[in-house]
């Protein structure tokens, strides 16, 4: 084990990251944060559960400052209390049960008739790793109101809405969701309309995984007017074919209801009933493939190998990774202040939705803190999705405080993907989702 | 004496029921009755039973049929609406397109595919009636009894400044029901409720002012072996329920086995539905669905085009009973029509299910929303007597339907397909379809009922 080394003399911001062994977030988060001057003196602290890939982590940092030639510093511990210790800003990247649990979220719900995308923010799936999650996140953000009580807790897991949405309810701990879902839209549409990233500026509604863009400005332009003319009259490209063909979901909800959904068309298709079904030999019509637990190993051996490639190379990749941690640690640190999509309770930023739900609109990010930018309301079916997703969430998240298996019932009646099977058969999948993940639910015991 | 207009006064199902409580109500046995309706021989058929009602009885009963409408409502102190635009031809596509796409409608007047769809042909009609109500009988209080109540009658009081109450039987049937679960007098059961039209719920339900959720779990629970015990009156034979029982009579059990699905709500979520399974159904996902035969394993009553039309039938059927008889019926048909023109002309206040515009009555919709709540009605006219709110799922559940709803009037007010598609999207028993066959779906509804929906035509 790697001893946490305390450097008392730097001013840099004592930075924790929660889930530090995770060769899927490490690499990327530290290569931003090691690329943002404003965090070249950061004390960055690796803590996991799992200590086996610690060691290589905290090389894999050494290795970054190294070549960078900055005096950030890294250290690696398994004990909660003792990272958090101190702490100005903790990134959270857990995954309570892994792939193991995962997998019931997954399969169960497959037998009775319900195939989802992911599974990590809405339908069966992503109710039950909220429960499984929610308690964990918890236990952090509550120590964290007793050993660094005015650190920020900065979430990456999912289900993004329900975990910050508890940790908001249940604690004072200053809590921002973040998700590269906008930014991977932004980019997407920023390619399809052969304008610059940064031109775009977006008025954003919603909940995470199914934010809904309301207004478009590209460079002062009307962008929502230059993607229908694109939509209309799509030029004889392949890669504009490729790219109108992956985002099938969202330009179908884009041409009906005028606001575009901006999230993975895999993610959208979970918060709706209808296009993740048989007829649509369950999303293959609409260009969505569903993410299966063989797919994710893939991932993961990729980001391993990657992970060994950058940790060989005499260089630092020097774009940015799309992810808003860094970015958003600077805004804090230097009182720059950003437009960011972020998850946040919502204090009249979407007015669609109850007060103090978890949301994801855009928002200002800079020294004082977080604040939403805009008051945006969607258009009417769709803000009708939204309340229904929030009153599934809500109850997820009260079934998981309580542990009360009738409250997860409810939850799945009132989900998109769940609710839409027989009554008798929802209940049962949900105890057989209950007991087969019963392991990591200490609070249905 | 009160002058009443009845707009679809030729109807089968409404004229005669009508008729009779008017007759055995005694402050309206001097009223002026008007019969009005497209077909001006089924309005004289009906206002001959009305005459010979009055013979009958030796009550100055008057009534007449117009065949001008205008004419009929002049002056009228309540207008009555009971009318089906299109009638069992339009229905047959309410109900048979969407079984093509898997959704089995119980019912389909309320809401689903058949109900929006409904909704868009009934509403303009309605709302032309309202505004010559408004012309030639400005005082008149508007009693709607056409399905689908809640949007028919949120078309009026949104558009129009005519007072506009609907009414439905299905609290009473209800009542009926927990009078056998509850060995108790129907008269002597109330609820507080909060909903709408076809799905009201139960927040409180008592029997002479004691509480009846606790006996009612009680027998849900079977406590003491109770629901094996016998019912105090034999079941008439039109509840077409089924008998699982062994016992040569019908028991508790029977009847709870009957009515499984708000048995179900009420076991799950502690408010108790007050109407029959076939319509609270089609509010509630999950029910109505393959895996239980669409229904059928929850025993609930599938009607289908055939029932309705011999509904019609034996309404045509008791209509000759009663004008060959030499009586006037005693029994009230359960109708709530005459029992509030009758609490308003004689100021005897009655409480009574209504669907009124919400105003803080249920607190979790809108106000403004048409809600079915317990109303009180005396001599100042109809209110909502409690206040309440519906909670957790079944509070999300009303919600939904009640976004469907607006949907669909303003559908049914423009003339948008889109906004049509937008109802649908949002409606408990077709929203979850795959979402190409939703447009699909209504496209084709839209398109076969293209002759009843005039302000569809000439846009996109």
């Amino acid at each position: 084990m790697v001893a946490a080394v305390p450097r008392p003399e730097m001013s840099g911001p004592r930075i924790v990251v929660v889930g530090g062994a995770s060769y899927q977030w490490v690499p990327k988060l530290l290569i931003d944060m090691v690329n943002t001057p404003s965090l070249a003196e950061a004390e960055v602290v690796l803590e996991d559960v799992d200590e086996r890939a610690l060691p290589e982590m905290v090389d894999f940092v050494r290795h970054l400052t190294g070549v960078k030639g900055i005096p950030m510093t890294v250290s690696a511990t398994t004990d909660q209390r003792e990272a958090l210790s101190g702490a100005d800003y903790v990134v959270v990247t857990i995954s309570t049960g892994g792939f193991e649990s995962m997998r019931h979220d997954l399969d169960i719900p497959e037998r009775y008739g319900i195939r989802q995308a992911v599974g990590d923010s809405v339908g069966p799936g992503g109710i039950v790793r909220a429960l499984r999650n929610i308690p964990v996140l918890l236990g952090i953000a509550r120590d964290m109101a007793e050993v660094c009580p005015d650190a920020w807790l900065l979430n990456l897991t999912n289900p993004m809405t329900t975990l910050c949405r508890a940790v908001t309810r249940e604690t004072p701990v200053k809590t921002v969701g973040l998700c590269h879902e906008v930014t991977g839209a932004q980019f997407t549409l920023s390619q399809l309309l052969g304008a610059d990233f940064r031109d775009f500026d977006l008025t954003v509604v919603g909940v995470n995984h199914f934010p809904i863009v309301t207004e478009m400005s590209v460079g002062g332009d009307d962008g929502f007017a230059r993607l229908q003319q694109l939509l209309a009259e799509p030029p004889a490209d392949e890669r504009v074919g490729l790219m109108l063909a992956a985002n099938q979901v969202k330009f179908a909800l884009f041409e009906r209801f005028g606001v575009l959904p901006a999230a993975g068309d895999r993610h959208l298709a979970e918060f709706f009933p209808g296009f993740l079904t048989e007829e649509s030999e369950w999303g293959t019509r609409w260009g969505v493939a569903l993410t299966s637990i063989a797919d994710r190993e893939v991932w993961l051996d990729y980001y391993k190998g990657e992970f060994a490639r950058l940790r060989g190379s005499t260089e630092v990749p020097a774009d940015p990774s799309g992810e808003m941690v860094a970015p958003i640690i600077d805004s804090f640190e230097r009182d720059r202040p950003r437009n960011l999509p972020l998850n946040v309770p919502n204090h009249g930023q979407c007015p669609d939705l109850p007060r103090d739900a978890v949301v994801e609109a855009m928002c200002v990010a800079d020294a004082s803190g977080v604040r939403g930018r805009d008051a945006a309301t969607a258009p009417p079916v769709l803000a009708e999705w939204l309340r229904r997703i929030v009153a599934s969430q809500e109850t997820t998240v009260e079934a998981a405080l309580t542990g009360d298996r009738d409250r997860v019932v409810e939850a799945m009646l009132l989900d998109p993907l769940a609710g839409r099977i027989d009554f008798d058969r929802l209940a049962q999948m949900t105890d057989e989702m209950l007991a087969a993940t019963k392991a990591w639910l200490p609070q249905f015991a | 004496m009160p002058r009443i207009t009845v707009v679809g006064g030729g109807s089968y199902h409404w004229a005669p029921s009508l008729l009779t409580d008017f007759a055995n109500t005694p402050s309206l046995r001097g009223a002026d009755v008007v019969l009005h309706d497209l077909d001006q021989s089924r309005a004289s058929a009906m206002a001959d039973l009305g005459r010979e009602f009055a013979i009958r009885r030796g009550i100055p009963l008057s009534v007449v049929a117009e065949p001008d409408r205008r004419a009929a409502l002049r002056n009228a102190d309540f207008v009555v609406t009971a009318f089906s635009v299109g009638g069992f031809d339009s229905m047959q596509h309410d109900l048979e397109i969407p079984e093509r796409y898997g959704v089995v409608q119980p019912i389909g007047d309320s809401v689903g595919p058949g109900g929006i769809t409904r909704a868009l042909r009934s509403i303009p009609v309605l709302l032309d009636i309202a505004r010559d109500v408004a012309d030639v009988a400005p005082n008149a209080l508007l009693l709607n009894v056409t399905n689908p109540l809640t949007a028919l009658c949120r078309s009026v009081t949104r558009e129009t400044d005519v007072p506009t109450v609907g009414l439905c039987n299905e609290f009473v049937s209800t009542s009926f029901v927990l009078s056998l679960l509850l060995d108790c007098a129907m008269n002597d059961i109330d609820a507080v409720l909060g909903g709408v039209n076809h799905f009201p719920m139960a927040t409180e339900l008592t029997v002479k002012g004691k509480d009846a959720f606790e006996p009612l779990r009680d027998l849900l629970d079977d406590v003491d072996g109770r629901q094996a015990s016998g019912l105090w009156m034999e079941l008439p034979d039109r509840m077409a329920y089924e008998k699982l029982s062994t016992d040569d009579h019908w028991t508790k059990g029977d009847v709870l086995a009957n009515n499984a699905v708000r048995m179900e709500l009420f076991d799950r979520f502690g408010v108790f539905p007050c109407s029959g399974d076939h319509h609270s159904t089609e509010f509630v996902p999950g029910f109505v669905h393959a895996r239980n035969d669409f229904g059928r394993a929850w025993k609930v009553h599938v009607y289908g085009l055939a029932t309705h039309k011999s509904d019609a039938d034996d309404d045509v059927e008791r209509y000759h009973e009663m004008r060959d008889g030499d009586d006037v019926p005693r029994f009230p048909s359960g109708e709530l029509v005459a029992p509030l023109i009758d609490a308003i002309v004689t100021g005897q206040e009655r409480n009574l299910p209504v669907n009124i515009p919400n105003a803080r009555n249920v607190t979790n919709l809108p106000d403004g929303a048409v809600v079915e709540v317990m109303g009180t009605v005396d001599g100042a006219g109809v209110r909502g007597r409690d206040t309440t709110a519906i909670p957790g799922v079944m509070g999300e559940w009303l919600r939904r339907v009640h976004t469907s709803q607006e949907l669909t009037v303003e559908a049914a007010l423009t003339g948008d397909r889109a906004l049509a598609h937008d109802a649908m999207i949002t409606d408990p028993m077709c929203g979850h379809l795959a979402y190409d066959d939703v447009i699909a779906m209504t496209d084709e509804l839209l398109e076969a009922t293209a002759q009843w929906l005039p302000q569809f035509q000439g846009r996109r």
